[in-house]
């Protein structure tokens, strides 16, 4: 398939470089990981001592210097603890891994349709008109649409995988659902996504703020106009999954379902809100407000799906179960193709979905006394809602936004650094505590000239054989003439050369 | 300026770029190049000479105020001057194939000849064998030869052979060490003056331009026409610390980097760090133990050709004129030719024990 742009990596060579749990750093190899890690975070403060892991340096604080270690230097707040034993790439565990590689993946194709919104090339799918295509999105999604919409959702669902451990996940898509209403950003319902979003966020107080803050993005975004969540269920549903045909909220929604369920407490059935985010998950399957149209920014939602009643429904009998079962479970096997290298986790959740559904389809009514444990979370979730929830949006825009930037100018560093590590002292012993970067002739030690196979190295003075004080003596201004003999200091060439040369390699 | 060594980015605190905007100007300098400095090792005197065919010594002040004291003439630009080892000669040696005293103790105003060679000698130095309380002076010349003299008779005590012409020589207690054409790099240990202690090739791939001995004699430092500098040791146990760095290099530009030479090399005598000059005009201090720079000073706006510490390395002299490395074309009336006295600062020249990585 000839996706692959010039310049541009691939989404599969994004997932595959090694990244650093502690700082969310990715690396173009996995040796630089290890010697990154070494020196920021397994490095002893007081004698600079560099360890091998967390624990290896808490031990060696113990006995060396006799302190307790804390936290993990240079790491960020979430992922400051030391119960995890990471060591290069092993050791991360599987949510926070899944939450990065989706992360990945959204910024890639978010990355990718911007890029062909600021060039205004037709859409992959042939369209000519970026207008149009919009106006198509509803109907139907081109493959990059739907990738998209996958890799959002799969973000959320990362994000409340890694975020929300605690039990009482309605397996009703709540998480997958709260997932992918921001994955669906383009839904026409941006603001019920935003304070789906938003709900969803001070419900999961427990994802770390990375995982949620990616996929809020990504529905902060795309929904610009739609309607605050919050307030009438109904509305809400749709945007958020508008799956073209529901495929693609349908497999958002396997792998949030998995993690949701620890994540979304209570959330999801909560009283008057709760319903809203609740809402916004289970919509995917069913729930496409038949207003879609026009919504701005198609390329990543998915359209909205058809005729889903709103969401509210809790009274919605046993239709959204039903349908977001199928959806679940349909789509996930026509996407994978599409999806490579994401692990098809989402099957797996889609089982434990749909063994959950069961006890819901008899409507949601009559199920919430299987997660009663949530719904004391979701009733506080709730509460939060509204006022909460604008703070929330911005609080996630915001956090959002640094971490995207941070990963992407962290690229370029690596770069740099991997020059620097290159530059391994020759033969001569040439000592380099501190290479200079600036001077890229360093690289190449060995030997004067060699240095310069790519860079010529232009001598000011290059002539090996005359000093530049017997060139000077040489000159008639300060020939030595005694007794009236005119003095050549050197039997050496007449002429006076050009002293600089080029020397090349 | 690129370091190798260390450069201001990678070595810590402070490493901004020097100051120059302290510098004083010495007064009445020479009027044309100046080829070497030298301060007096008893009193505040700096001796300075040029190719205008004179050594002129100054009395320099504490901060950097000088006043000229006294010169001497030769029959030929003068390349190279030293002071004697209790402060009351000095000795100027040149392109007139001879080596000429001037006794300031016994306030002469004229000097005498004291050595004579077939060719301009190209350095010249005082130095003191421990027995003898007599000082005597080396010389090398671009005849191929090395002699001594004390300064009583007119035939050299001793006289060396050496593969090539002889670009530099410094002298340090027992150390005598010789940079010939053709990267020869001889070592003689000044009490058995007549022979060669060790003979290497030297380090850089180039011509050397400069040789100075470590303060404490157990080596000495090479620089080159490449832009590179090497410390070497003399003992073969220390040879493990033999190292060499690139230095006075302009920043890649377009695939080119401008790489001068570097023209002069001076100890510091109490800190043992050590100070490199080159054509691109700018001087910077180094560490060599610790194998890295410790500061960099901005372009002073022509070539140094000349660089000496004084003796409580409190004051860093440094000459800037014209070396011709960059032609006839280059030598404007307008180019700079002066003597600046840098004032030392406390961390300056201060070793600095370097940042271990593990």
């Amino acid at each position: 398939m000839g996706k692959k742009k010039r310049g541009h990596p691939d989404v599969e060579e994004l997932l595959a470089r090694p990244w650093c749990y502690y700082c969310e750093r990715d690396f173009d190899d996995l040796k630089i990981l290890i010697s990154h890690q070494k020196a920021k975070h397994f490095k002893c403060e007081r004698c600079g001592r560099r360890l091998n892991t967390a624990g290896g340096l808490s031990v060696h604080m113990n006995q060396v210097h006799k302190e307790t270690l804390a936290s993990v230097d240079n790491s960020l707040p979430n992922r400051q603890g030391l119960e995890v034993e990471i060591f290069g790439m092993e050791g991360i565990p599987a949510e926070v891994a899944q939450a990065h590689n989706q992360r990945i993946i959204a910024g890639f194709y978010q990355a990718e349709a911007e890029r062909r919104a600021a060039t205004g090339n037709p859409t992959p799918g042939g369209s000519a008109n970026p207008a149009g295509g919009q106006a198509k999105k509803p109907k139907f999604e081109s493959p990059a649409d739907l990738k998209k919409r996958l890799a959002e959702h799969k973000a959320r669902k990362a994000e409340q995988a890694a975020g929300g451990s605690s039990g009482g996940n309605t397996p009703m898509a709540n998480s997958p659902m709260g997932q992918s209403p921001g994955a669906f950003n383009a839904s026409p319902f941006p603001p019920p996504q935003a304070t789906f979003g938003a709900t969803q966020g001070a419900g999961y107080g427990s994802f770390s703020q990375e995982p949620y803050t990616q996929p809020a993005v990504a529905y902060q975004q795309s929904y610009p106009q739609q309607p605050p969540f919050s307030g009438p269920p109904g509305a809400q549903y749709q945007p958020q999954y508008s799956p073209p045909q529901q495929y693609p909220a349908s497999q958002s929604f396997p792998p949030p379902g998995y993690p949701p369920g620890q994540s979304f407490p209570g959330q999801q059935f909560g009283a008057g809100s709760p319903p809203g985010s609740f809402n916004s998950y289970q919509g995917p399957p069913s729930h496409t407000p038949p207003a879609h149209g026009g919504l701005p920014n198609r390329p990543p939602s998915l359209p909205p799906a058809p005729g889903l009643p709103q969401r509210p429904s809790f009274g919605a009998p046993a239709v959204p179960p039903y349908q977001m079962q199928q959806l679940h479970q349909g789509p996930p096997p026509h996407q994978q193709g599409g999806w490579g290298g994401n692990g098809w986790k989402g099957q797996d959740q889609n089982s434990a979905m749909s063994s959950a559904y069961p006890p819901h389809s008899q409507g949601y009514n009559g199920d919430y006394s299987t997660n009663a444990s949530s719904v004391d979370d979701l009733v506080s979730g709730a509460a939060r809602e509204a006022d909460d929830i604008d703070e929330i949006i911005r609080m996630a825009e915001a956090g959002i936004k640094p971490p995207k930037k941070g990963e992407a100018s962290q690229l370029p560093i690596t770069a740099p650094a991997s020059t620097v590590t290159s530059n391994a002292p020759t033969a001569a012993a040439t000592p380099t505590p501190a290479p200079e970067t600036t001077d890229t002739t360093e690289k190449t030690e060995q030997g004067e000239k060699k240095a310069k196979k790519e860079k010529s190295i232009k001598m000011i003075y290059s002539d090996n054989d005359l000093s530049p004080e017997e060139r000077m003596a040489m000159m008639p201004r300060y020939a030595f003439v005694p007794e009236g003999k005119t003095e050549t200091i050197l039997v050496d060439a007449a002429t006076l050369p050009g002293i600089t040369g080029t020397v090349d390699a | 300026m690129a370091g190798l060594f260390g450069s201001a980015a990678s070595t810590s605190q402070a490493n901004t770029l020097g100051d120059l905007s302290k510098d004083v100007a010495l007064q009445t300098p020479p009027d044309d190049s100046i080829s070497d400095l030298a301060f007096s090792p008893q009193s505040d005197h700096l001796a300075v000479a040029s190719w205008d065919k004179k050594v002129r010594i100054y009395q320099i002040t504490q901060n950097g105020g000088s006043e000229g004291k006294a010169f001497f003439e030769h029959d030929a630009p003068v390349l190279s001057c030293h002071w004697s080892p209790d402060g009351t000669k000095v000795v100027g040696a040149g392109a007139d194939k001879q080596a000429k005293v001037i006794d300031l103790g016994a306030n002469q105003n004229t000097a005498s000849q004291v050595a004579a060679h077939d060719q301009p000698i190209r350095s010249v130095r005082y130095f003191e064998l421990p027995q003898s309380n007599a000082p005597m002076i080396v010389t090398g010349s671009w005849d191929k030869t090395v002699k001594y003299w004390d300064l009583r008779q007119s035939q050299p005590v001793a006289s060396v052979q050496c593969q090539e012409r002889v670009y530099t020589l410094d002298v340090k207690k027992n150390l005598l060490v010789i940079g010939t054409a053709d990267r020869y790099i001889n070592v003689i240990n000044l009490n058995e003056p007549a022979k060669f202690y060790k003979t290497i090739q030297s380090p850089l791939k180039w011509q050397t331009r400069v040789v100075s001995c470590f303060p404490d004699a157990s080596g000495f430092a090479v620089g080159s026409i490449e832009g590179r500098c090497a410390i070497q040791y003399v003992e073969e146990k220390d040879a493990a610390s033999n190292f060499s760095f690139k230095c006075h290099r302009d920043p890649p530009q377009n695939n080119m980097t401008n790489v001068y030479s570097v023209n002069a090399i001076s100890f510091h005598p109490q800190h043992g760090t050590f100070s490199t000059a080159g054509s691109d005009g700018t001087f910077h201090f180094w560490d060599g133990v610790a194998k890295h720079r410790l500061k960099g000073y901005p372009t002073t706006g022509g070539t140094i050709s000349a660089t000496a510490f004084d003796r409580s390395g409190q004051i860093f002299a440094y000459a800037v004129s014209y070396d011709w490395s960059k032609g006839y074309a280059t030598n404007t009336p307008q180019y700079p030719n002066k003597v600046m006295m840098h004032p030392v600062g406390a961390e300056e020249c201060k070793p600095r024990p370097s940042v271990k990585k593990r």
